[in-house]
């Protein structure tokens, strides 16, 4: 067998390897439970790599040697929190009881529009009942839910009465672990308080560090953008400029999400690279004058711009610790730096090699940050860019210097370019050298971070932004004048104010320009497209195939090259294969597999229940609610759909106004295809309902008026009934007593062969007295899912021994105030040998029953 | 110490890849180096027979240049230059040539060192230069051309050979005043016109009655060496003796 002789790179790109070596020791550790095998793969995988690709001699054992230790080094770094965690580490101390708690801010606070974070690192913990508190370790973090706390990094403080708790994931099939994602950064506990008055400030900072020098600064740009622009614009330009995103109000982070410019709201390479660019350019030459004039020996020895990319790493380094510990930002700052260092030492500099050190520091500062998707897009739009300029647009090698410079001098003239032969001119010239080396830079650096991005934003954000290409286009030169002004506004405010706040109107004016082409965008039909998420295989073989595409029709760089397009086409060819048949899986009518799965998601306080039939139709009942200002309705109901392959709701069953059960169900509506509303038509006066129906309406969704006594088969075997509410029970209610919305909730039951479901919404005593007086024994239930999350006013004894189940899901959130659900109720169900399932403990449960049997999965 | 120097220079050389600057390939030899073995070779050093004034090389296809010491050639005979010797190194053409663009257009500085050590190597070799010069100065660039090119290719390789011969490099002494034309592009009357004038001396008693040794980095024609010569030797010089790196032939 003749293979492929990779003992090259390993000589000349040495990191590569390494660096796919570390990530092979990184990732095993997050999917697999830790076991002698798992911990054994990774080694296995790089040995079996080194022999296949390395042939026999020193470099062999060398490699191996070197990619082995690198390997361990990977599963070393993911255990090394666990290993040095000290015995009074706030993991360990923390309960379930309100306590108080002493720490420092190790960051400035984090502060959005209705709640501020504090970062803390703790040091005393104090018990309800003690006086003295004992020594703890770690980091915490304290939201407040109201603004206007004056506290900055350094501060100490004392939070009074703070819950402390893990930080809580919703546990759904496949979801975003929220407590891996904090724990990634450092954070095991978090507490939150209501007002600021929890808060109570012990001692001010007292010494000044570098950090509380520049947070200081970034403090007053902040005030000064604030009291300078109206908010909209203010919040954008903090976002852009300062890293400050937490202010930009929801609407306007989805106008820049749908439209694909969301990265310009995060701190990357367009800022720091302009930075570094500008403070380099002037540095440069003030430096020259000074020497050819004082030392004019180190002048034309080439000291200038020594001395230049000396100086510059400096205000880099400010910039980069006052917008924050971003991975694009982090990124960025390094890539320049190993350039300036480039220059400083006299080197090439190689981008690849750049691109691979960033990863590799970034990756031994946090190591889980691999598993970022912030870090996966970021480098993968980087490895575009110099993917595209190494394959496409480079013509010598040396030519990549000098990217910070810009104006190089090209000794041999493009021969590619067709049009430069012959007649010219002052507008050839201009075509030559503006359209076509810059537009057309321009351009294919666009598409090509778009088309590298793609796969990533439609797995992680189920998201296709179709012009989001051409927004990119017009937009990124807006914002390429955006960032400098305003940052040299936010400079000059530090001097003078009066003159800070005039030049800052231009970035202003043109933010307001920049958001109106991205609404524009927005109106354009299929402007943004939601899709389920695709099976990593399709992710991966897009990969591959757009990297043998661009060998086979790139312009060939090197000779060796040529050698490789033997296997290049074969292997593109069978990538694009499985890339089509792995993405066209999910469009595919499905198999009926005669399984009924219902899932009662973990929505917090608050409940959603997703049926999926045999034949591929869907149901969905409820949607959670709005928790805190994060939408549960998108980024876990819509998400968990998406994931599973979903992208219409057959059946959407709003079954009462209530905010933990509809609150979700405008996300749904607005980003999945609906094709039948199911609603009671009632509660015409709830602002929260009627809302839900205009949009409804708007989006031309067919509604069905729900009574009880209706009936609906599903397929040969399933038949959903209606039970509630009845003409009766309405009648009742309009004749005297009072209105009450959860008496009121539809109530479905669904049958399969031996098998029942019963959902009955937010129903009272009242209903359920109704239910049973008009179903008797039809309501008898195999699974229910418990009314109104296990409250007292619910699960009345008679109903409970009439529906008398064999499984009760409660859906209920972890500490939630209403003390859902009561250990009375609860025990009603055991005591009739129910088994409980409760979303708060046992995460999502799934049943999936064939008629005949049922199952029964959780997802702690 | 010298670990601690290997163990750098091999950081250096993971994190900063050196290629060749002709073919790309990366270099394997240790040290500073900025291109391969293979494309070292392909320069092409200047050899005797040469003319004892310009050190044109002759077309002589037979040995004869045990006897041709004293040799002169036809433009020099017709009119004799004002430096007293000149000297390059090498050819002018093919591998040399492009190095030597990209150390001048693409501003890679540090092939300068290359080039010092290929002079050096040189003058190891036995082609020594004589009679020994006092001092060692240097074709400067103009204020703008420095700025904008960001160091000056002939001090660079003036300071290096300065340091290996133990020799003293006066700075800004001889200076240009005047911004021209790149030699280059013209022609041998308009390259006369375009460098007359364009460089001065500083400090006339800094150089009265020495032997100089100016360096530049390509002799094409003479005429800038020979305008700078010019000037050297009207504010006092006893004799200038030029080496430059390249010349064509």
């Amino acid at each position: 067998m003749k293979y492929y002789d990779l003992s090259k790179l390993f000589r000349e790109r040495p990191l590569v390897p390494i660096l796919l070596a570390y990530i092979t020791g990184i990732i095993p550790g997050r999917f697999f439970p830790p076991s002698i095998l798992s911990y054994l793969i990774p080694f296995l995988i790089v040995v079996t790599g080194v022999v296949l690709f390395i042939p026999k001699g020193r470099s062999r054992q060398f490699a191996a040697l070197i990619l082995t230790t690198s390997v361990l080094f990977g599963q070393v770094m993911m255990i090394v929190p666990d290993l040095f965690r000290p015995r009074n580490h706030i993991l360990y101390l923390y309960s379930d009881d309100k306590v108080s708690l002493e720490g420092r801010l190790y960051m400035p606070p984090e502060i959005t529009t209705k709640k501020v974070r504090l970062y803390l690192d703790a040091e005393r913990l104090y018990k309800e009942d003690m006086d003295e508190g004992y020594d703890v370790s770690g980091r915490v973090r304290i939201t407040i839910y109201e603004t206007g706390i004056q506290v900055k990094y350094g501060d100490k403080i004392l939070v009074k009465r703070v819950r402390l708790h893990r930080p809580g994931s919703f546990k759904n099939p496949d979801a975003f672990n929220y407590e891996t994602y904090m724990a990634d950064r450092g954070i095991y506990v978090i507490g939150g308080v209501s007002r600021n008055k929890r808060i109570e400030v012990v001692e001010r900072a007292e010494y000044v560090d570098i950090f509380a020098f520049i947070y200081g600064i970034k403090k007053r740009m902040i005030d000064f953008i604030d009291s300078t622009l109206p908010d909209r614009e203010a919040s954008i330009i903090k976002g852009m400029v300062l890293g400050e995103r937490g202010t930009i109000p929801r609407d306007i982070r989805r106008i820049f999400i749908e439209s694909g410019i969301a990265h310009l709201l995060a701190v990357s390479g367009l800022h720091i690279g302009f930075i570094a660019f500008t403070i380099f350019y002037l540095l440069k030459k003030v430096i020259f004058y000074l020497l050819f004039y004082l030392i004019p020996g180190w002048a034309r020895r080439g000291m200038t711009i020594k001395i230049a990319a000396f100086v510059t790493i400096f205000p880099i380094l400010l910039y980069s610790i006052l917008v924050g510990d971003r991975i694009s930002s982090v990124r960025a700052t390094i890539m320049v730096i190993v350039y300036l260092l480039s220059i400083l030492f006299d080197r090439e500099n190689d981008l690849y090699n750049t691109l691979v050190i960033a990863a590799l520091l970034i990756l031994l500062w946090r190591p889980a940050s691999i598993f970022d998707v912030g870090f996966q897009l970021s480098f993968t739009a980087v490895l575009s860019i110099i993917y595209i300029y190494s394959g496409f647009l480079r013509q010598k090698p040396e030519q990549d210097r000098d990217i910070l410079s810009g104006d190089k001098v090209s000794i041999t003239p493009t021969p590619s370019l067709p049009h430069q032969r012959g007649g010219g001119g002052k507008w050839r010239s201009l075509y030559d050298n503006f359209i076509y080396r810059r537009l057309y830079k321009y351009i294919l650096v666009s598409l090509f971070v778009t088309l590298g991005t793609l796969p990533l934003i439609a797995y992680y954000f189920n998201r296709l932004t179709i012009y989001g290409f051409l927004v990119n286009l017009l937009v990124i030169p807006i914002a390429s004048v955006v960032v400098p002004l305003s940052l040299i506004s936010s400079i000059l405010s530090l001097i003078s104010t009066p003159l800070a706040a005039i030049l800052i109107k231009i970035p202003s004016i043109l933010i307001t320009f920049l958001l109106n082409i991205a609404k524009f965008s927005l109106t354009i039909p299929y402007s943004t497209i939601r899709l389920p998420t695709p099976p990593l295989i399709a992710v991966i073989s897009y990969y591959i195939f757009m990297w043998g595409i661009i060998n086979i029709f790139g312009r060939s760089v090197s000779r060796d090259q040529e050698e490789k397009k033997v296997w290049i086409k074969p292997v593109s060819v069978m990538a694009g294969i499985i890339f089509v048949v792995s993405v066209s899986w999910n469009w595919l009518p499905s198999f009926n597999d005669g399984l009924l799965r219902v899932t009662f998601l973990d929505v917090g306080q608050g409940e959603c229940s997703f049926i999926r039939f045999p034949d591929g139709k869907t149901m969905l009942i409820d949607a959670g609610g709005l928790a805190m200002g994060f939408d549960i309705g998108e980024g876990v109901v819509a998400s968990f759909l998406w994931d599973q392959g979903i992208s219409k709701i057959d059946y959407m069953v709003a079954t009462h106004p209530d905010n933990d059960h509809i609150g979700g169900l405008f996300s749904i509506i607005r980003e999945m295809k609906v094709k039948e509303f199911w609603d009671s038509g009632e509660m015409k006066e709830d602002k929260r309902i009627v809302d839900l129906r205009m949009l409804v309406q708007k989006k031309s969704i067919p509604v069905r008026i729900i009574r009880a006594g209706m009936e609906l088969q599903e397929g040969n075997d399933i038949q959903i009934k209606i039970l509630h509410p009845s003409d009766d029970f309405l009648e009742g209610l309009r004749s005297g007593k009072k209105s009450m919305a959860n008496n009121l909730s539809i109530v479905l039951k669904v049958n399969y062969g031996r098998v029942s479901f019963l959902f009955p919404g937010d129903v009272g005593r009242a209903a359920e007295k109704h239910l049973l007086l008009r179903y008797g024994d039809d309501l008898r239930s195999t699974i229910v899912k418990v009314p109104h999350h296990g409250s007292m006013t619910s699960s009345s004894y008679r109903f409970v021994k009439g529906v008398h189940p064999d499984v009760a899901v409660i859906s209920v959130g972890k500490y939630n105030p209403f003390r859902h659900p009561r250990d009375k109720i609860v025990r009603r169900y055991e005591k009739i040998g129910t088994s409980i399932y409760r979303t708060d403990r046992d995460g999502a449960v799934q049943v999936i029953t064939d008629g005949e049997d049922y199952s029964v999965t959780t997802f702690p | 110490m010298r670990a601690l120097r290997a163990i750098f220079r091999k950081v250096m050389d993971t994190v900063f890849l050196r290629r060749c600057k002709i073919c790309n390939s990366i270099i394997a030899e240790e040290g500073e180096r900025h291109i391969c073995m293979g494309c070292w070779r392909n320069i092409t050093l200047i050899g005797k027979p040469l003319c004892s004034c310009c050190g044109k090389p002759l077309q002589i296809s037979y040995d004869l240049s045990e006897g041709l010491n004293d040799y002169i050639c036809g433009t020099c005979r017709e009119k004799h230059p004002i430096f007293d010797s000149a000297r390059s190194i090498c050819r002018y053409d093919g591998v040399l040539k492009e190095l030597i663009h990209v150390y001048k257009y693409n501003r890679v500085k540090s092939l300068g060192n290359d080039f010092v050590s290929l002079i050096i190597d040189h003058i190891k070799s036995g082609n020594a230069i004589h009679p020994r010069p006092n001092i060692i100065m240097y074709v400067p660039l103009h204020r703008g051309k420095l700025k904008e090119r960001g160091f000056d290719q002939s001090y660079i390789l003036a300071r290096g050979i300065g340091n290996y011969l133990n020799i003293p490099l006066i700075t800004d002494n001889l200076s240009k005043s005047m911004e021209t034309e790149p030699q280059v592009k013209l022609s041998g009357n308009e390259r006369l016109r375009n460098v007359r004038g364009a460089f001065m001396v500083k400090k006339p008693d800094e150089i009265r009655k020495i032997n100089l040794l100016l360096i530049d980095d390509v002799f094409t024609t003479g005429t800038t060496v020979n305008e700078c010569a010019g000037v050297l030797k009207r504010a006092g010089t006893a004799r200038v003796d030029v080496l430059t790196l390249a010349r064509t032939v």
